[in-house]
């Protein structure tokens, strides 16, 4: 069951289409903008969450992206979906900080262990909130990408050239993501795991 | 599980997924696309500043640009004919201001544009300097001392120039002296006229320069010097000068 937690609606009460206000974006207009945030910031702000190790980092990824948005909204030429244009700069500039803190960073390749607490519900009731938690317990690199294979749907040869490492590097750690969230999740199911998941 | 059950998982769970960030967001958003980086601001205020400031100078040297010297003996006697009807209502009786300004003289920096050169002609002269006087200046003193020897009616006139011409008297004695007695008091006068005009166009500049550049020495200033607006300082970064007078 998605989580949808209540967004600002102060500038715009109901919701409009997005593709409404792209012309109003592109002529600068403030109204437009901040109702373009307020429609997207709750989506782009969990795409951020899923990129940053903390919460401060993810509300710097999107205000950064948000400002990419605004100010290359001329390109965006009416083909495809706005929003989908939206998050892959939202995306885009996430993995940049992410590169950029790799540098200032030093990046620990080990799996983050956390007691996890066995809770009693099961699978389905995985809520997003949940997963978030385990996808930031996991090292940044393998973070990366699992977020841009699974969710994001890049392919191993994008990955390899956006974050700068070969595509088997890619594949590699993939498959260790995958092995850590399986083990997490297992843990967190306890017993109701296995009737459950075919 | 399999890989592909975790996958959809993940992938479902977070389709629809969405989190508040805090409010100071869109402040922080909103600051930077409505008011650009401040220095990429400055910056490009700063070339069209630039830019501008370079317009502007150039329009001040051009219109103060000496004026090449003319008139010969020839062709000054019939003009300076027509001046000396003129001059004597405009002179004090008696006095004959000998001031080399080409009879056809609009504008009030053009004489000051020949006294300048009639200065500086003078000193270069004097002080044997070797310093290669330009060839203007050097037809100039040849032509100024035949019109004295041969008619001390020579006169040129400044009959667009507003104010009362301090007239010298010119003494039969020593022809340089005479010469530089007139080229001075022609420059002073013609300084006055100059000056008012340079304040405009020099002050102008230093004054847009002023709002733009607050560095100690400046991109350019300018000074009113003996000669009219001058340049007294330029500051390109790499490039220096600075005026001796300063």
């Amino acid at each position: 069951m998605p989580v949808i937690l209540p967004l600002n609606t102060m500038d715009l009460k109901t919701p409009v289409p997005i593709e409404s206000l792209l012309e109003g974006c592109k002529r600068g207009d403030r109204k437009s903008q901040e109702g373009l945030y307020y429609q997207l910031s709750g989506r782009m702000m969990a795409v951020c969450m899923r990129y940053a190790k903390d919460r401060t980092e993810a509300e710097d990824m999107l205000q950064i992206g948000f400002v990419k948005v605004f100010q290359k909204i001329a390109e965006f030429r009416n083909e495809g979906s706005f929003e989908g244009w939206i998050r892959r700069i939202m995306v885009n500039s996430a993995i940049e900080i992410y590169r950029k803190n790799l540098r200032t960073l030093s990046v620990v390749d080990i799996d983050e262990v956390h007691d996890v607490v066995q809770s009693t519900f099961d699978m389905s009731g995985l809520e997003a909130r949940d997963l978030m938690k385990l996808i930031q317990q996991l090292s940044s690199g393998y973070r990366m990408v699992f977020n841009m294979y699974v969710i994001e749907g890049y392919s191993h040869k994008e990955i390899a050239e956006t974050l700068g490492i070969s595509e088997g590097a890619s594949k590699s750690q993939l498959s260790r993501a995958r092995a850590i969230l399986k083990e997490k999740i297992l843990r967190m199911e306890g017993a109701n795991y296995a009737t459950n998941v075919g | 599980m399999s890989d592909k059950n975790l996958d959809q998982l993940f992938q479902q769970r977070f389709e629809d997924y969405q989190v508040e960030p805090s409010k100071s967001v869109w402040a922080k958003i909103d600051a930077q696309i409505h008011q650009p980086n401040r220095r990429h601001k400055r910056l490009s205020y700063f070339w069209s500043a630039a830019a501008s400031l370079l317009i502007i100078i150039g329009a001040a040297w051009w219109f103060n640009q000496p004026v090449e010297i003319i008139k010969l003996q020839g062709k000054g006697k019939s003009e300076t004919a027509e001046n000396v009807d003129v001059t004597p209502e405009m002179n004090a009786p008696g006095r004959l201001l000998q001031e080399p300004v080409p009879a056809t003289a609009p504008k009030s920096e053009k004489p000051a544009g020949l006294s300048d050169k009639a200065v500086l002609a003078f000193r270069e002269i004097e002080e044997g300097n070797d310093q290669q006087v330009p060839a203007g200046n050097i037809k100039h003193l040849q032509e100024v001392e035949p019109v004295k020897n041969q008619a001390p009616q020579a006169i040129v006139a400044q009959p667009k120039i507003e104010e009362e011409l301090p007239a010298v008297a010119i003494a039969q004695a020593n022809p340089d002296e005479a010469l530089a007695d007139a080229a001075i008091a022609g420059n002073t006068e013609v300084s006055a006229t100059s000056k008012r005009k340079a304040k405009g166009l020099g002050g102008l500049v230093n004054f847009v320069v002023a709002q733009v550049d607050h560095r100690e020495n400046k991109i350019i200033e300018f000074k009113e010097g003996e000669e009219g607006t001058e340049i007294a300082e330029i500051n390109l970064g790499l490039v220096k000068f600075k005026s001796r007078n300063r």
